[in-house]
């Protein structure tokens, strides 16, 4: 049984514009014990999918399909969305200010949800904030339990909003960019952190992302969103080896390496990601290069083995160019 | 080479209000020098609080300098009044790095972009203004009806465009880029930096690029500066610092780079600074980078290293640097 299991999820936000559709219609699966990258561009619907899977849309959204974590329905039951959120999924964004409460300590922050969700006695629950905060290697963890958010570097901070993510020792942890906000080097550390947990805890990672470095460093498996569905998905080598859907392509070579050609102009995508995709067609259709007359039909998610891609010219098919 | 903007050992410094009888002072950019010529471009990266903002706000007078000497086409600008730096703002601009904040939500695109020339062509016609905004629109990558638009109707990367008509439109001769690319979407990224070679290799610009992104940079710039609090650790050509980088920070900055690679990211170890970025208002003594490096011994602690030469136009600053060959933190082959 998959831990996660989203199907036919849909999300749209009342605005003054009228219904904005965000997410339309995304199934995936997460396993236990693995990590899974959904990565995508601003719009892409990559984060609402997440959020609205636990429940923690925004009040002008609304989410339908259906979400079941370890085989229980959660979708439109916030009694129990809550007491998953509390227990089997922890969450981290990309803000650790965000996640974390401002006017807390770190060792209250850290031991209270084991105090409430569990029944942890006070002394015991401190104990064992003290024991995440060093395996997150945050340094002199003591010291930090008396501390309060606003008093760490961003990469501390970071750490402890994991260690918070981690209290309760989830099977499922959702990172939100968990990286973005941060300077590179701290970036690779906590790369290597994530790894690293993950080989120890044994939980499922769910990793939402723009990053593609990022990614290459965690993912499994990889999916990739565009306009609010899924266009590409499939084992994480195999996607950066030989992308199929022409958008997954362009985002791999728009990336800037430090063995490019210095002298030559950057590889780009024409055109910029669309705030909410047109309803008929590819949504990717006016930015793609191998777009023909087919593309007005909007392409199904079509399997084949472990990749999946939504596009009527994949690439290295055959059927493409 | 004709040079634009000479600074010898520039510094920063912000007064802190600190007690009742101590005043406590920030330094923010200490001794850092550079030369920027048309058609060049220095990219200058480090980490948050590194002081590459500061110092390019510095250069076109947007921050305060402490110290040093600052030419113009050889002219001291270095004590120059607000007034003076506005008239020489007509040469010297800025892009900054939120494209959609640094534009006023309530002017129209074309207000917005002509701004400058009602400050430096305060004699251009209607009709006049109206078509130079339609060009620079154009040289970016728009239409001209643009300019009857407003900034939420356009996309980052189109309100970044804007940002650039409205910093060219004077026909600057230096162009400061904070962070340009930074909020952008990966697939529009490009089509900024391009865009920016074009105009520099068009109009003969003299570039400062500052960025965190080490790819990014590498992709505009001739020469390159390494900053880490606020103080240079390396500088040079470009082939030099990203092919042969000599300081233990140059290094882990690059080695931390990440490669579009499950393969070889998944096995890959780092080598990457230690602990915490040591507070600048009491920077460590000798070399600021000692906290943190690998290599750090006691001299480190007691003299700052000074910025020495070593190769053609390389300069570094680490006590250490000749013994790199045989170091013990270099990073993988590359």
């Amino acid at each position: 049984m998959a831990l996660l299991e989203i199907e036919s999820l849909h999300v749209g936000f009342r605005t003054r514009q009228g219904e904005l559709a965000a997410v339309r219609g995304v199934d995936l699966a997460v396993e236990p014990g693995e990590c899974v990258a959904i990565v995508g561009e601003s719009g892409s619907g990559k984060s609402q999918t997440l959020l609205a899977a636990t429940g923690m849309l925004a009040a002008n959204g609304t989410a339908s399909g259906r979400v079941a974590f370890e085989g229980e329905e959660l979708l439109g039951r916030p009694q129990r969305l809550e007491r998953v959120r509390g227990a089997g999924i922890g969450y981290v964004f990309q803000d650790a200010l965000g996640s974390l409460t401002p006017h807390l300590t770190v060792g209250a922050q850290l031991a209270e949800p084991l105090m409430v969700h569990h029944g942890v006695p006070a002394a015991e629950a401190r104990a064992e904030a003290r024991r995440m905060l060093e395996r997150v290697h945050v340094p002199d963890a003591a010291a930090r339990l008396a501390q309060y958010p606003h008093e760490l570097s961003g990469g501390t901070r970071q750490r402890v909003a994991i260690a918070a993510a981690l209290m309760a020792r989830p099977r499922l942890l959702i990172a939100d960019e968990p990286t973005t906000a941060l300077d590179v080097t701290v970036q690779a550390q906590v790369v290597a952190l994530f790894r690293e947990l993950r080989a120890s805890l044994g939980m499922a990672l769910v990793l939402v992302t723009h990053d593609l470095g990022v990614v290459a460093g965690l993912a499994d498996r990889v999916i990739v969103m565009y306009a609010g569905r899924i266009v590409e998905a499939g084992p994480a080598e195999e996607i950066f080896a030989a992308p199929r859907h022409p958008y997954t392509a362009g985002l791999l070579e728009a990336l800037p390496r430090l063995d490019d050609d210095p002298g030559e102009a950057m590889r780009t995508i024409p055109g910029s990601p669309p705030v909410a995709g047109p309803e008929a067609g590819c949504a990717f259709r006016e930015r793609c290069r191998f777009a023909g007359s087919r593309c007005e039909e909007r392409p199904e998610l079509a399997a084949a083995g472990r990749r999946h891609v939504a596009c009527h010219h994949p690439l290295g098919t055959g059927m493409g160019r | 080479m004709n040079v634009l903007l000479e600074g010898r050992d520039l510094a920063v410094r912000y007064r802190l209000s600190g007690g009742l009888l101590r005043t406590r002072w920030l330094t923010a950019v200490d001794g850092a020098s550079l030369l920027l010529s048309p058609g060049g471009t220095l990219g200058v990266v480090g980490e948050s609080g590194c002081g590459k903002s500061t110092l390019g706000r510095a250069l076109i007078g947007l921050a305060p300098l402490a110290g040093g000497e600052l030419r113009w086409q050889g002219e001291r600008v270095d004590g120059l009044s607000a007034r003076g730096w506005r008239r020489l703002r007509r040469e010297l601009q800025i892009v900054f790095q939120d494209p959609l904040g640094s534009l006023d939500p309530r002017m129209t695109v074309g207000q917005s972009v002509a701004e400058p020339l009602a400050v430096f062509e305060p004699a251009l016609t209607r009709a006049g203004r109206r078509a130079r905004v339609g060009a620079a629109l154009e040289r970016v990558g728009l239409t001209a009806a643009a300019a009857d638009r407003y900034p939420h109707e356009f996309s980052g990367g189109q309100c970044q465009r804007i940002g650039i008509a409205r910093a060219v439109i004077l026909k600057p001769r230096l162009l400061v880029c904070d962070e340009p690319v930074s909020a952008l979407d990966v697939s529009v990224q490009g089509q900024v930096v391009n865009l920016l070679r074009e105009l520099r290799d068009d109009l003969g610009l003299a570039c400062l690029f500052i960025s965190h992104n080490l790819a990014v940079v590498r992709h505009l710039s001739t020469e390159v500066m390494v900053m880490y609090l606020g103080r240079v650790m390396e500088s040079g050509p470009r082939d030099a610092i990203y092919g042969r980088p000599l300081h233990p920070y140059t290094r882990m900055l690059l080695d931390a780079v990440p490669v579009a690679d499950p393969r070889v990211e998944r096995h890959r170890s780092r080598t990457l600074p230690a602990g915490e970025l040591p507070s600048p208002l009491s920077p460590p003594s000798g070399c600021v980078f000692r906290t943190r490096c690998p290599l750090a011994e006691a001299r480190c602690a007691e003299s700052r290293p000074p910025l020495e030469e070593a190769g053609p136009g390389h300069r570094i600053a680490c006590h250490r640097w000749r013994e790199w060959p045989a170091g013990v933190a270099g990073p993988p082959d590359r």
